[in-house]
C-alpha cells in the first residue's frame, strides 16, 4: 500500500484553522453591525456574508488561481488552476503534509474577510448591487494581485524578501487603505458631522471581537500551515498582543477622554490582532508586547484624525484600525523580528536592511490599493452609480434595500 | 532589551489606567423606560 502524503496533525489543524477563519467574516459582520444605526443592522451583516458568499465561489473559479497558480513578472498569477483544476485532495500543495485543495479553501476565506473589512468604510449607503460588483472587481483586481505579490513563489515582494507572516500587507493595509479611498468616494453620510453616529448595539459589537479574536487564532497560528513551533509561537504572541491592544486603547482613551469605553476594549484588541498579524511567525512575546502596546495607541489617535482632522467618513474606522493597525505591524515586524522564532531577524537582530524592505512593500501595498481601488470605484459610480438615495438612507437600507427590519420581533 | 520594553509598555499602561482622570462627565440616572415591543411581546407571552 503506497504511504500517504498526509500529515494528521498538521491537517487537522489546518482544517480547524479554516474554520476559524471563516468565523471571522460573520463575526466582521456582528461587529460592524452594532456600530449602526438600528436601521442599518440587517444590511451590515448582510454585507459581510454575501462577501464571503461571493469570494468563496469565485476564489474557487479564478482567485485562487491568479494568486498561486504559475508567475507572470512576479505580478499576477495565470489560470491553470481555474476552477481548482489541479487542486487536488490527493497530493500536498505549498504546505507540506497538507492537501492542496484544504489549503486553497483556507487561502480563500482570507481573501472573504479581506475584503469584507471594507465594507464598514462605506457602511449605511451603499447600493447593494455595488456591493456585489465591488466584492467581485476588487477580490480579483486588488487582492488576488497583492496576495501574489507577498505570497506566491516568484512574486516579487516575496522575492525581495518582505515578511508578512499572516497578512498585514496583503490583508490590513490593502483593505485599510481601499477603506479610505471608499469613504471619500462614496462619501459621507447624510448627517456627518451634524450629529455623531451612536452605535445602537455594543454588546453586538463586542460579541464580533470575541469571535474575531477567537477566529484570529487559525488566521495567525494557522499561517504556520501545520501543527508544529511556530504555529505555537503565533498563537502565543496573538493573544498577548490582542490583550495589550485592549489596554492600551482603553488606557489612551481613558486619559483623554475621561472614560475607559467598551467600544474602545474592542476596538482596541482588533487593533492589537492586526498589529501582530503580520509578526506572528517572526517576533517573540516580548515584541508582540511592544506591538499591541503600539497598535492600540497608533489606532486610537489616527481614529481622531481621520474623523476630525480629515473628516472623512470612514463608518466604522477601518483605515484608522486595519491600515494604521497593518503599517504599524508591518514595519515593527523589520524591527523586532528575531532568528529564535522562525529564522527571519530584524533591526534588533542584526538586520537593519528589513526595515526598509518591510517600508518599501508598505508602500507598495497601499500605492497599488490606493489606485485600483480609486479606478475599480469610479467604474462602478459611472454603470450602476455607488450610492443609495438619499430617502433610502434616511429610512434605512434594512427597510430600504431589504425589506426587513432587525428588531422588530412582534406585531 | 525588548523584555526591559514590554515591561514598560505594560507599566505604562496600568499607570495610565490608574492614574487616569475621574470620570468627566456627570452621572445622571436615567429612568427605566422598558421597550413598547418588548413589553407587548411580553404581554401576549404572558
Amino acid at each position: 500500500m503506497q504511504e500517504s502524503f498526509i500529515n494528521a496533525g498538521d491537517t487537522a489543524w489546518v482544517l480547524v484553522s479554516a474554520a476559524l477563519v471563516m468565523i471571522m467574516t460573520p463575526a466582521l459582520g456582528f461587529f460592524y453591525a452594532g456600530l449602526v444605526r438600528r436601521e442599518n443592522v440587517l444590511t451590515t451583516i448582510m454585507h459581510s456574508l454575501t462577501v464571503l458568499a461571493i469570494v468563496s465561489v469565485q476564489w474557487v473559479l479564478w482567485g485562487y488561481s491568479l494568486a498561486f497558480s504559475g508567475d507572470i513578472g512576479g505580478v499576477i498569477g495565470n489560470l491553470d488552476y481555474f476552477a481548482f483544476n489541479g487542486v487536488s485532495n490527493m497530493e500536498a500543495g505549498p504546505a507540506a503534509g497538507v492537501p492542496h485543495s484544504l489549503w486553497a479553501v483556507y487561502q480563500g476565506l482570507f481573501a472573504a474577510i479581506t475584503t469584507a473589512l471594507i465594507t464598514g468604510a462605506f457602511a449605511e449607503r451603499l447600493k447593494f448591487k455595488a456591493l456585489i460588483l465591488f466584492t467581485v472587481l476588487w477580490s480579483t483586481f486588488v487582492y488576488s494581485p497583492v496576495c501574489h505579490w507577498v505570497w506566491a513563489t516568484g512574486g516579487w515582494l516575496f522575492d525581495f524578501g518582505a515578511l508578512d507572516f499572516a497578512g498585514g500587507t496583503v490583508v490590513h493595509i490593502s483593505s485599510g487603505i481601499a477603506a479610505v479611498v471608499a469613504a471619500v468616494m462614496v462619501g459621507h453620510r447624510v448627517n456627518f458631522g451634524k450629529e455623531e453616529p451612536k452605535p445602537h448595539n455594543l454588546t453586538y459589537t463586542v460579541l464580533g471581537a470575541a469571535f474575531l479574536w477567537f477566529g484570529w487564532f487559525g488566521f495567525n497560528a494557522g499561517s504556520a500551515w501545520a501543527a508544529n513551533e511556530i504555529a505555537a509561537n503565533a498563537f502565543v504572541v496573538t493573544n498577548v498582543a490582542a490583550a495589550m491592544g485592549v489596554l492600551s486603547w482603553v488606557a489612551a482613551q481613558w486619559v483623554r477622554e475621561g472614560k475607559p469605553s467598551v467600544l474602545g476594549g474592542a476596538a482596541g484588541a482588533v487593533a492589537g490582532l492586526v498589529g501582530i498579524t503580520p509578526a506572528a511567525g517572526f517576533v517573540n512575546p516580548a515584541g508582540a508586547i511592544i506591538i499591541g502596546f503600539g497598535a492600540g495607541v497608533l489606532c486610537y489617535l489616527g481614529l481622531g484624525i481621520i474623523k476630525n482632522v480629515l473628516k472623512v467618513d470612514d463608518a466604522l474606522d477601518v483605515f484608522a484600525v486595519h491600515g494604521i493597525g497593518g503599517i504599524w505591524g508591518a514595519i515593527a515586524t523589520g524591527f523586532l523580528a528575531v532568528a529564535s522564532v522562525n529564522g527571519p531577524t530584524g533591526l534588533i537582530d542584526g538586520n537593519p536592511g528589513q526595515v526598509w524592505t518591510q517600508i518599501v512593500a508598505v508602500a507598495a501595498v497601499a500605492a497599488y490599493s490606493a489606485v485600483a481601488t480609486f479606478i475599480l470605484l469610479k467604474l462602478i459610480d459611472v454603470t450602476i452609480g455607488l450610492r443609495v438615495t438619499e430617502p433610502e438612507e434616511s429610512v434605512g437600507l434594512d427597510e430600504s434595500v431589504h425589506g426587513e427590519f432587525g428588531y422588530r420581533m412582534a406585531d | 532589551m525588548i523584555e526591559f520594553i514590554a515591561l514598560i509598555c505594560f507599566a505604562l499602561v496600568l499607570v495610565a489606567m490608574i492614574a487616569a482622570p475621574a470620570q468627566s462627565r456627570p452621572v445622571v440616572r436615567a429612568e427605566s423606560k422598558p421597550s413598547p415591543v418588548l413589553t407587548r411581546s411580553a404581554t401576549q407571552s404572558a
